[in-house]
């Protein structure tokens, strides 16, 4: 019976306080988060799972930086199902190198989660958008990336509420700014990190400097005249 | 029952018979598959029509861990194939011939020992026509040994000189030269399936002794194949063909069987298929690469990774992600073959997702002097193109704030306001 009590306990949906990071993390490459993480980053080897509050809220560049690392350790990512098209001159101006990184595209979302689980068992670090993701898909995707020893992100639709019921090792909720709430993390209770000014200074060091100067003056407003109806889609 | 029984009497026995025509021509593409096959162990493999091939191993059992080793691995294979097989080794090949056909597995190395180990052979073993092992028989001799002990002179007189070549050569006493095979630089395999079988599974099952064999063929060759086609052939319809991809060459079994079974998974089956055919061309030369090139695991696995996917995602569902010097923003970035190097990319703000295609912002967030709904934080970067490229267009992108702090891309045109990106 004492077997079967430690494999509940090795269940990702059961956290202990206090319990002491196993395995070392994913470093995030932002020391205010890494800091407060078990393990001092991402699960390595687990599921992260990421609730963006509203589109834009830094659902990426929160993890460009433990991506681009990984990528120099030898790694290669594959993200499936992104919602937009992910923009190469912006990701290699943040430097990332794009051959090591494939996009999946699919019909459906099991053929996603396909995807997901051969990515992590064949040893890709995956980020995979999923708007339908259950608690089998989860725990099949905890074992592959058990399997293949390496971290899954998964990325939720912005403004979807979080569901308790989802294993995931990390789960954090993301404000525009990035502002990182932390809802579940092994070992740890909830905790929240602004890493606003760490993601401006990194965005400026990478050379995009699109600070954060009030509002700009607008020209007045071109030839065309204000107050025209807007066209119901660009041509 | 016996061997060379009447069919007649054979059916008076056994009336429910189910008899078989031989098909000699199957059984010699058979012969040439399996030749196909033993290149893997040696590049000098010989056939011996009907049933036996013969393998020139002295240069390889180092490479194999030894001739007991080699054997094994062998006959395993060939039984893994389907084959019921004996495999032996001797020193010359007419006494491997001898032990194979009487069933003998046996392993043999030692030259100066042969004649003795050789000693207690059947007659029935060894090479010669039906006619000559009758009239040895009849002489009371049954045993190897018995020939052996007989002087060369009279064996020749009774039973022909080519009696004595044989039992030279039998005993290495005379040179043995063979000519050997020639395998094509394609590979064409075919199977016939027992039962008509309709699932994923029994297919995949079957194809995998094509699969090895064409892989075998592959390794003997210092090759890979990039495509092979597998043709399901049915009693009643158009056989159903299937081609796998790969990236870079390959001979891989167990990785082309997976990928297989995606593929079977997925293909809808007019009828049950009787059988198999595959077919590989285009062989290319595996160089092998230098130790410092070695591809890391990591590599080869997300080569194996992209096949994978593609084989059930289909070939347009994996791609990569490459700049490419344009100013034009929907150019800029474009769906690559995985691993295609960028060409320079400028420092602009860019940002990390485009939309498929700009959206109209609602007129709520247009940002005039009077909206709150957009704060303007960098801007405007005019773009423009011209009829060069059959596309006219002039914008000015801003970075803008949204009210939440989520930070978008928009731009103005003579159109109005739209949002064409996210700074995710």
């Amino acid at each position: 019976m004492t077997g079967s009590v430690a494999d509940l306990l090795r269940h990702p949906d059961i956290w202990r306080g206090g319990a002491a990071a196993d395995t070392p993390g994913l470093p995030s490459g932002f020391a205010a988060l890494d800091q407060r993480l078990p393990g001092g980053g991402f699960p390595a080897n687990g599921l992260t799972e990421i609730i963006p509050e509203s589109a834009g809220a830094g659902e990426l560049g929160l993890l460009l930086p433990a991506l681009i690392a990984a990528i120099e350790q030898g790694r290669h990512l594959l993200w499936v199902a992104p919602p937009h098209l992910p923009y190469a001159p912006a990701l290699a101006t943040a430097g990332l190198d794009l051959t090591r990184l494939a996009t999946v595209t699919t019909e459906a979302a099991p053929d996603a989660l396909w995807a997901a689980e051969q990515g992590l068992r064949a040893g890709a670090i995956v980020v995979l958008w999923a708007a339908d993701f259950t608690a089998p898909a989860a725990r099949r995707l905890q074992l592959a990336a058990e399997a293949g020893n390496r971290p899954g992100f998964i990325q939720r639709p912005p403004g979807m509420p979080a569901d308790p019921r989802l294993p995931a090792a990390l789960r954090l909720r993301l404000a525009p700014g990035p502002v990182v709430h932390v809802r579940k993390c092994r070992g740890r209770a909830g905790f929240q990190v602004d890493l606003s000014r760490s993601v401006q200074a990194r965005m400026r060091a990478a050379g995009n400097q699109s600070d954060t100067r009030d509002a700009l003056a607008l020209p007045v407003a071109a030839g065309t005249g204000a107050g025209r109806p807007l066209p119901a889609r660009h041509a | 029952m016996q061997a060379g029984q009447p069919a007649a009497t054979a059916r008076a026995v056994l009336p429910d018979l189910h008899l078989l025509t031989r098909d000699t021509a199957a059984e010699g593409r058979c012969l040439r598959q399996l030749a196909g096959w033993a290149q893997q162990f040696t590049d000098r493999v010989v056939l011996q029509p009907p049933q036996s091939l013969l393998l020139e191993v002295a240069g390889s059992l180092t490479l194999f861990g030894g001739a007991e080793t080699l054997r094994h691995r062998a006959a395993r294979e060939l039984s893994d194939l389907g084959f019921a097989v004996t495999a032996a080794i001797a020193p010359t090949p007419a006494a491997a011939t001898a032990l194979a056909r009487i069933g003998r597995g046996e392993c043999l190395t030692r030259r100066a020992d042969l004649a003795e180990s050789l000693a207690d052979l059947p007659l029935s073993a060894l090479t010669i026509e039906a006619q000559a092992l009758d009239d040895l028989q009849a002489s009371g001799l049954h045993r190897l040994g018995d020939i052996l002990a007989l002087p060369a002179a009279a064996l020749a007189r009774r039973f022909g000189p080519d009696f004595i070549t044989y039992r030279d050569r039998l005993l290495g006493r005379r040179p043995d030269p063979r000519q050997p095979y020639q395998p094509p630089r394609r590979y064409e395999g075919e199977l016939e399936l027992p039962a008509p079988a309709d699932t994923a599974a029994a297919l995949g099952f079957a194809a995998r002794r094509l699969l090895r064999e064409l892989c075998g063929q592959l390794r003997a060759m210092d090759a890979g194949v990039t495509r092979c086609e597998l043709m399901l052939t049915h009693r009643d319809a158009d056989p159903t063909r299937v081609t796998l991809g790969l990236r870079a060459p390959g001979r891989d079994p167990d990785h082309l069987g997976r990928l297989l079974d995606d593929r079977l998974d997925r293909t809808p089956l007019p009828a049950p298929v009787d059988g198999l055919r595959l077919r590989a061309t285009g062989f290319v030369p595996l160089e092998q690469p230098q130790q410092s090139l070695l591809p890391t695991t990591d590599d080869s696995q997300w080569q194996r990774l992209h096949e994978t996917l593609a084989a059930r995602l289909g070939p347009g569902a994996i791609r990569g992600l490459a700049v490419v010097a344009d100013h034009r923003p929907e150019r800029a970035s474009r769906a690559v073959d995985p691993g295609t190097p960028s060409q320079a990319s400028d420092n602009r703000p860019r940002p990390l997702w485009l939309l498929h295609a700009p959206e109209t912002l609602p007129a709520g967030l247009v940002p005039d002097r009077t909206s709150a709904g957009l704060t303007l934080l960098a801007g405007p970067e005019r773009i423009e193109s011209g009829w060069w490229d059959s596309r006219d267009m002039r914008r000015d992108y801003y970075v803008a704030a949204t009210a939440d702090g989520a930070r978008w891309w928009i731009f103005r045109d003579r159109d109005g306001w739209f949002l064409h990106g996210l700074f995710a």
